[in-house]
C-alpha cells in the first residue's frame, strides 16, 4: 500500500509547538506528515498556510511543495481523537509512525495551593492516557492484522517524554509533571510489548529542557533516528551531557 | 514631521520573504521579521522617539493622542510629510506589493496611522474594516495619495476648501505592523483577535495574532474580515496601522451596498 507521493505517513500530534514545527521543517520532505493542532495554527506550509515571497507572490516556493496536513482537533476529546485517525487514513491510506509530541506541564510546590492538584488530571490525561489511546486507535483501525505489512513498513510509536520522567530534579515544581512522563514512559514499555505481536515497534525520547539548554533539532532528529532504527521498547535520553539510552 | 519620498529599493530592506498566506477564520497574511534588522532597528528607534514627545488626552498633532472615538488608543496619522523612515510605508512600491500580493486593483489612496496602547487597554469590537474613506483627487499617479484629514476630513469628505476636488474610495487591505513592543512571552496580551463571525465575544477569537516586533498582518477587507484589538494586559502595544483602498464599484459589485459600514457619528477619525 502506498500513498501518492510514496513517502511514508507521520501522524505528529503537537502540531503548533516548537518541536512539531521543527519536525516538519526537518522530515516534510521524507514523510507525508498529518499534524494535529489544537488552539494555534503551525506555522509550516499545509493545506491552511502557504508561504509567499511579497516581492514575487507568484513564484513557486519550494517549501511549499513539502506542505504538511493540518487537523485541528481536541486530543482531550474522545470524538477528537477518533477523527484525527481517521481523517489521517482518509487523507493518505497509510500511518506508518505515530509521534505523540502533544502536550502540557504545570510545575508547582506542593505547598503552593490548589493548582497543582487541579492539574493532575490534566497532565496525566494530555501527557499519559493521550498517547496510549492514540496509538491504541491507530492500532485499532489500521496497523491490526497487518503484520508482515507493518514490519516491512517498520512502522512505530515514538513518545515525546522528558527527562523529567527519569530523573528527580529538586525544587523545581515537577512532581505531577515528571510522573505524568515517568507514567509515559513505563506505558512506551507495555506498547513496546504487546504492539509487537501486531509488528509495531514503541520507544520514547526523553529530552531535557529545549530549546533552552539542547537544540530542538537534536530531538527532532532523536524522533527520527527512532523511527527509522530498529530499537523497540527504549528510552532515548537526550540531556546536556548528550545521548543515553535506558 | 516632514519628509521626502522614499527611495530605497524595497528588497534591500525586506528581510524575511516568506510571508504566510493563511486561509482561517478568513484569508490573511502573517510574516515575521519583515524588515532587515538594521532597518527595523531605525524604525524602532524613530518610533520611540515620537512616543518620547509624550501622550495627549486631546487631539495634537504630530504626537500620540486621544483622537479617535470610541477606542482605547492613542494615535497619529500618517500623512504625506511623514518622514523617512516611516515613509517606507506611505511610498509606491510598498503600495504595489501589498496590492499585488493580495490581488487586488487599488485606488492608490492610503489612510493609516501610529497605534499605541497604554497597558490596560480595553479590547476593541469585532469589526470588519470594510469602511468608505475621503481623498483629495491626486494628479501623481506615481505616488500613493495618503489622506490629509486636515484638508479633507477621512470618514465624511467634508472640505473647508472651496473648489477642491475630493473622491471617496472604500478601504481594501489592512496593513498592521508592530514594532516598539516589549519581547512576547504570549502573556502580555494586546493580539490581534481573528473572529469567524461578528457576533463572537471578543475575547474568544478563533485565532489570535500577537505583536511580536518587526512582524505583520494583513488582510483584505471583506464582509467577513473580522477582527479585533485584545486588551493588553501588562505591557504597552504599539503599531502602525494602514490601509490601501479600492474603486467604491468593486465593493458595489463583489459584495452589494449593504456590505460598506457606513460611519455612524460623523466625522472622526478611523479604527482597528
Amino acid at each position: 500500500m502506498t500513498n501518492q507521493s510514496g513517502k511514508k505517513v507521520c501522524l505528529l500530534t503537537g502540531g503548533s509547538g516548537t518541536l512539531g514545527i521543527t519536525f516538519c521543517q526537518m522530515y516534510a520532505a521524507h514523510y507525508d506528515i498529518a499534524l494535529v493542532y489544537n488552539e494555534h495554527q503551525p506555522k509550516v506550509p499545509s493545506q491552511i498556510i502557504k508561504l509567499v515571497d511579497p516581492l514575487s507572490p507568484a513564484a513557486a516556493l519550494p517549501e511549499n511543495r513539502q506542505a504538511v496536513f493540518a487537523i485541528k482537533a481536541d486530543l482531550l476529546q474522545e470524538e477528537d481523537r477518533q477523527r484525527v485517525v481517521e481523517v489521517t487514513l482518509a487523507k493518505f491510506g497509510r500511518i506508518d509512525l505515530l509521534v505523540n509530541a502533544a502536550g502540557c506541564a504545570y510545575w508547582a510546590s506542593m505547598f503552593d495551593g490548589d493548582r497543582l492538584y487541579e492539574s493532575f488530571l490534566d497532565q496525566f490525561e494530555l501527557n499519559a492516557f493521550v498517547p496510549l489511546r492514540l496509538s491504541s486507535l491507530v492500532v485499532e483501525k489500521f496497523w491490526k492484522n497487518r503484520l508482515d505489512e507493518n514490519r516491512y513498513y517498520n512502522r512505530s510509536i515514538v513518545n515525546v517524554s522528558s527527562t523529567a520522567g527519569v530523573y528527580i530534579y529538586r525544587d523545581q515544581g515537577q512532581s505531577v509533571y515528571s510522573a505524568s512522563k515517568a507514567a509515559l514512559n513505563y506505558l512506551t514499555m507495555h506498547m513496546a510489548e504487546e504492539f509487537s505481536i501486531a509488528g509495531i515497534r514503541a520507544n520514547a525520547i526523553a529530552p531535557t529542557s529545549f530549546p533552552r539548554l539542547i537544540s530542538t533539532e537534536s530531538v527532532a532528529d532523536g524522533i527520527y533516528r527512532l523511527a527509522e532504527g530498529s530499537p523497540n521498547g527504549k528510552i532515548m535520553v537526550l540531556d546536556v551531557t548528550g545521548e543515553s539510552w535506558l | 514631521m516632514s519628509g521626502e519620498p522614499w527611495k530605497i529599493p524595497l528588497s534591500h530592506v525586506l528581510y524575511q520573504r516568506r510571508w504566510q498566506a493563511c486561509q482561517e477564520p478568513f484569508p490573511h497574511m502573517v510574516a515575521y521579521e519583515v524588515f532587515t534588522p538594521d532597518f527595523y532597528s531605525w524604525l524602532d528607534s524613530a518610533y520611540g522617539n515620537l512616543l518620547a514627545l509624550g501622550l495627549s488626552e486631546t487631539p495634537a498633532k504630530g504626537q500620540f493622542s486621544r483622537n479617535i472615538s470610541n477606542y482605547d488608543v492613542y494615535s497619529i496619522g500618517l500623512s504625506p510629510d511623514t518622514p523617512a523612515p516611516f515613509n517606507v510605508f506611505i511610498s509606491r512600491p510598498w503600495h504595489d506589493m501589498l496590492a499585488n500580493l493580495v490581488g487586488i486593483g487599488t485606488t492608490g489612496d492610503v489612510n493609516g496611522g501610529f497605534h499605541h496602547h497604554s497597558a490596560g487597554s480595553k479590547s476593541g469590537q469585532v469589526h470588519n474594516d470594510l469602511n468608505p474613506g475621503w481623498f483629495i483627487d491626486s494628479s501623481d499617479p506615481t505616488q500613493v495619495n495618503v489622506a490629509q484629514n486636515d484638508l479633507c476630513v477621512y470618514t465624511s469628505g467634508k472640505t473647508g476648501v472651496e473648489g477642491l476636488q475630493v473622491h471617496q474610495a472604500i478601504r481594501a487591505i489592512a496593513v498592521l505592523f508592530y514594532l516598539h513592543n516589549p519581547p512576547w512571552t504570549g502573556a502580555e496580551g494586546g493580539e490581534t483577535g481573528l473572529y469567524s463571525h461578528q457576533a463572537q465575544p471578543v475575547l474568544n477569537p478563533d485565532k489570535t495574532i500577537p505583536p511580536i516586533n518587526n512582524s505583520l498582518l494583513l488582510f483584505e477587507c471583506r464582509p467577513n474580515s473580522y477582527h479585533s484589538f485584545l486588551t493588553n494586559r501588562t505591557s504597552p502595544r504599539n503599531s502602525i496601522i494602514m490601509w490601501l483602498h479600492r474603486p467604491v464599484e468593486d465593493v458595489l459589485g463583489r459584495w452589494g451596498e449593504k456590505s460598506i459600514k457606513q460611519w455612524k457619528n460623523g466625522p472622526k477619525n478611523s479604527k482597528s
